[in-house]
């Protein structure tokens, strides 16, 4: 099925529509086991004003929740993880663990983030993503960003439809969201008005200077004949070409005394950042982050993985810090396919498992908890008796902000074929 | 590089038989649940409705209205065959004909190469042991690997070689900036890769299973009995053969990653020696293994592992999918049934023939019918290299495109190879619009195309286009775009300055952006 390549034509908004949900027969089964008649947990109808601007960061490679947030309360933790588990919090282990709730903890290396998780803008949902079964990083990444467990056709992504299926919070925005990537993130794929951009402190034409303009056009003619989807992708550089040279990224000042990491992903969150006060209509950014498959050598305490989150922590602390300062509409989420085994295997490492956690953050979301419905790390419990069972279906945090926080009411058409339990991730909103 | 880890033996494994019967009644019922397809389907080739029309309006037409001595499978089989068409190329396969073309690119040993051997004189790295390698300064075997990669892809006269070769560093793809596989990618690309890119996928198989890159890079120099580390056996699985959960179970990984225990490489205390392939029998779990359905008894040593590279290799699953993956690469998205079916029996009765398989996808019938497909931006580069007769005195000058387009080669982290989709890269047409404009303005530092040659002889702007048309297009250039290149030269002083940036522009037009 091809992934509609729309410019927002209303006739087209149908067409997709029902597309995507034609392929949701026979997927029915892999809906939550609540039934299709219970309704959602009620909370009040929020009436804050204004739409949140969504940052997704997806780690790729499976992050290791149980580290990320250490259930230093576990003793099966610390059994099946000898030389990997983050110390408790009261061993006077100069590593030990930070602790947040009594159960759960930080690692070290995550210190940065204790900031927004005091502030209560910061929440971590544990035991959290897709009950499909596969261990395979490609199609299970595919499958959370698609939004729909074990699709294979679907091309588009649940932000993607998201955009398709809500009118643009700026009727001028020229660009509605963008990934910060070579190629654009499943996430968003068939968003409309939607582009990667490698790196939007430089996105424009190379070339001799005094013809860049007649070049553009040129270009500009050439591609308005060319069938898509380079057509689109043309019709949205340019777009995005005269968006971004007008926003001052080299001038720009973090608020708050932020100092983002020099990273990838620092870069750009920084970007990300100079984007939504620059309001421009931007109302998704997608964001990658590599490196975490650490099957091999995983040092949590001061080795690869340590660094990624020392990466992570000190990146969103940074954006906490400058954004949350002067903007409350905004929500960010992190999540990855899946999380990794219980056990350390012989590399002093882990291989792929199951349950995970994922960060969100915002002002308006129900931050300073760890929220989980706990299965346990006794055998009996693990999923395939190896690793931390879901028991939140990660769509129901994405889709609880998608309809309290995006304003997007059609839940159906984001996550076709699941029914969503809303679990309190979002504050209610003063009435 | 690979330490070896020295732990007891400890068998820590449920029940095998148990194990694998229970798991086979899981996996019937997730087969149900999750519709997952038939096995004879696979990944790569799923049905899809019929083609989208042709991305270059016009082509056809056009060269029915002009006089061009190519017909549409000459072209179509120059442009899979070679990494960019050329002139060259275009008149071989009009005086050899289809299938002769075809042969003396698949002998391509008999073809003359000293032009290119000649320009990699200087890079003694290629074909250096790992213990003079790591002699070299940091970085230096890389640099030296990634340029010669970008030199053999432009120049080689052997392409359909250079084709497969490239096919095949994505389907098994190594991360070169993972520790030690800076050095070690040099040994695999030319004893893994080059050495059976054009022969049979069981031995590629095979070597790539004994490469210490690949074991090193999917960290299963460190599996040992007792704790193994599933990474390579996974990927084994799900990327090199049968395809995602296509075929095999949890346990099987799990049982594949018990045969590769002791799958490992040499470290320094072995001298000249480090960095080879070696078998550690005190690492290996030497417990009996029921894998694929397949029982292995106890005792069998570094055999274990043999014999699940033979039976991955001449399933049927396999065949299916390496059938599908070369389709999709040297046919076009979509391949039909009936192409996918020849070169899977091609695979089955062959042993997994490469030129077996690549003589069923080349012949002229599947050739006329080959829809276009969108150039991934190395091979845009290549391609706009080899038409324009570009000369490359330092390859550091063409990394600059491709690290701004996203696909230098060994760059591509997780095992799963650089995608060959057109939705994956079709999203950012910008910054090969900046390789035509800063190639043509010079702005590339040791890459350079001679304007004067390749327009010699043209006195007019009309003349300019048909340049472009001939050397680019093979004469197919599509109306639309050469309207929108002649009024871009036009609106101008005739001037080189101009003429310059019309080349340019022809890279970045969107019918140079398919093949």
């Amino acid at each position: 099925m091809k992934a509609p390549h729309l410019a927002g034509c209303p006739e087209y908004l149908e067409l997709s529509r029902r597309q995507f949900l034609g392929v949701t027969g026979g997927l029915t089964a892999l809906a939550t086991a609540a039934p299709a008649w219970l309704p959602r947990v009620a909370f009040a109808r929020h009436d804050c004003t204004g739409r949140d601007t969504i940052v997704s960061i997806f780690l790729r490679g499976a992050s290791d929740g149980l580290t990320v947030c250490v259930p230093h309360a576990e003793d099966a933790y610390y059994t099946a993880r000898p030389t990997l588990a983050i110390p408790r919090p009261d061993s006077g282990d100069p590593d030990q663990a930070i602790d947040l709730d009594g159960f759960f903890g930080l690692p070290p290396a995550m210190a940065p983030l204790v900031e927004a998780y005091d502030a209560g803008h910061l929440a971590i949902v544990h035991a959290c993503g897709s009950h499909h079964p596969t261990r395979s990083h490609f199609d299970a990444q595919r499958f959370m960003e698609v939004g729909i467990p074990g699709e294979l056709s679907t091309a588009t992504g649940w932000l993607g439809r998201h955009l398709l299926t809500s009118a643009p919070t700026d009727p001028e925005a020229l660009v509605r969201a963008i990934g910060i990537g070579y190629a654009l993130a499943r996430t968003l794929a068939g968003g409309p008005a939607t582009l990667p951009v490698p790196d939007p402190t430089d996105f424009g034409l190379t070339g001799p200077a005094g013809t860049e303009a007649d070049r553009l056009q040129a270009l500009a003619d050439l591609y308005a004949q060319a069938q898509e989807p380079l057509k689109s992708a043309a019709g949205n550089t340019m777009s995005t070409i005269a968006l971004l040279e007008a926003i001052d990224f080299a001038g720009y000042q973090p608020a708050g005394g932020a100092v983002y990491p020099q990273s990838d992903l620092g870069r750009a969150l920084r970007s990300t950042a100079a984007l939504i006060k620059a309001e421009v209509g931007v109302e998704a950014v997608a964001i990658d982050v590599g490196g975490w498959d650490t099957h091999d050598q995983q040092g949590p305490i001061d080795g690869t993985l340590a660094g990624l989150m020392a990466d992570l922590a000190a990146g969103l602390s940074a954006f906490h810090a400058d954004v949350f300062a002067d903007t409350t509409n905004l929500t960010l989420v992190a999540m990855s396919e899946f999380g990794r085994r219980l056990g350390e295997n012989g590399s002093l490492g882990t291989d792929h498992g199951h349950g995970n956690a994922m960060l969100v953050m915002g002002d308006s979301i129900q931050g300073g908890q760890v929220l989980a419905d706990w299965p346990g790390l006794q055998a009996e419990e693990l999923f395939e008796e190896r690793d931390l069972a879901v028991t939140i279906d990660y769509r129901d945090v994405l889709a609880e902000i998608v309809e309290l926080r995006l304003m997007n009411p059609d839940l159906a058409g984001v996550f076709p074929g699941h029914t969503p339990i809303f679990h309190g991730i979002t504050r209610p909103c003063p009435s | 590089m690979g330490t070896r880890a020295t732990r007891p033996h400890r068998r820590q494994h449920l029940q095998p038989h148990s194990a694998s019967r229970a798991d086979s009644r899981q996996l019937t019922r997730r087969d149900l649940l999750f519709g997952r397809r038939q096995a004879a389907v696979g990944r790569a080739c799923r049905p899809l409705p019929p083609a989208p029309r042709d991305p270059t309006p016009g082509t056809h037409q056009a060269a029915a209205r002009r006089i061009t001595d190519y017909t549409v499978a000459e072209r179509n089989l120059v442009q899979r065959v070679t990494m960019g068409l050329t002139v060259e190329e275009l008149e071989r396969v009009r005086q050899l004909g289809i299938e002769g073309y075809v042969e003396y690119h698949l002998d391509y040993e008999s073809i003359d190469d000293s032009e290119l051997e000649a320009m990699l004189a200087g890079y003694t790295t290629l074909s250096m042991e790992v213990h003079e390698l790591l002699d070299q300064p940091p970085g230096g075997p890389l640099a030296e690997l990634v340029f010669a990669t970008i030199l053999r892809a432009v120049y080689s006269r052997r392409q359909l070689f250079e084709r497969a070769v490239t096919f095949w560093n994505d389907h098994f793809s190594i991360y070169i900036q993972k520790g030690a596989t800076d050095v070690l990618k040099t040994v695999d690309d030319r004893e893994v890769i080059r050495a059976h890119a054009l022969g049979t996928f069981p031995d590629l198989l095979s070597a790539s299973a004994h490469s210490p890159a690949m074991l090193y890079y999917l960290d299963n120099h460190t599996s040992v009995a007792g704790q193994p580390n599933e990474n390579y056996a996974r990927e084994l699985l799900e990327l090199h053969t049968l395809g995602a959960d296509n075929g095999y179970s949890q346990t099987d990984v799990e049982e594949a990653a018990r045969c590769f225990t002791g799958w490992t490489l040499h470290g320094y205390e072995a001298g000249a020696d480090v960095g080879k392939f070696t078998f550690a029998p005190e690492l290996h779990d030497d417990d009996f293994k029921r894998v694929l359905g397949e029982y292995i008894p106890p005792g069998g040593g570094i055999q274990d592992g043999e014999i699940l590279l033979e039976l991955l290799s001449a399933h049927e699953n396999t065949a299916f999918r390496i059938a599908c993956k070369l389709c999709h690469w040297f046919w076009g998205y979509h391949p039909p049934r009936g192409l996918v079916r020849e070169v899977t029996d091609a695979y089955l009765t062959t042993g997994g023939d490469m030129r077996a398989m690549l003589r069923a996808v080349f012949t002229e019938r599947w050739m006329q019918r080959a829809r276009p497909k969108h150039k991934r931006p190395y091979h845009l580069i290549v391609s706009a290299l080899r038409a324009l007769g570009g000369s490359v005195t330092n390859p550091y000058g063409l990394v600059i495109p491709l690290q701004s387009t996203g696909q230098i080669p060994f760059f591509w982290v997780p095992p799963d190879g650089y995608p060959d989709e057109l939705d994956f890269w079709s999203g950012l047409p910008l910054p090969r619009w900046n390789f035509g404009a800063s190639l043509l303005n010079n702005e590339l530092p040791g890459v350079s195309v001679d304007l004067e040659v390749f327009l010699a002889g043209v006195q007019t702007a009309e003349g300019v286009i048909d340049r472009i048309d001939q050397r680019l297009f093979g004469g197919a250039l599509p109306e639309v775009d050469r309207a929108g290149l002649l009024a871009y030269l036009e609106a101008g002083v005739l001037s080189w300055e101009r003429a310059a940036e019309t080349v340019g522009l022809a890279v970045a037009a969107p019918s140079y952006q398919w093949y």
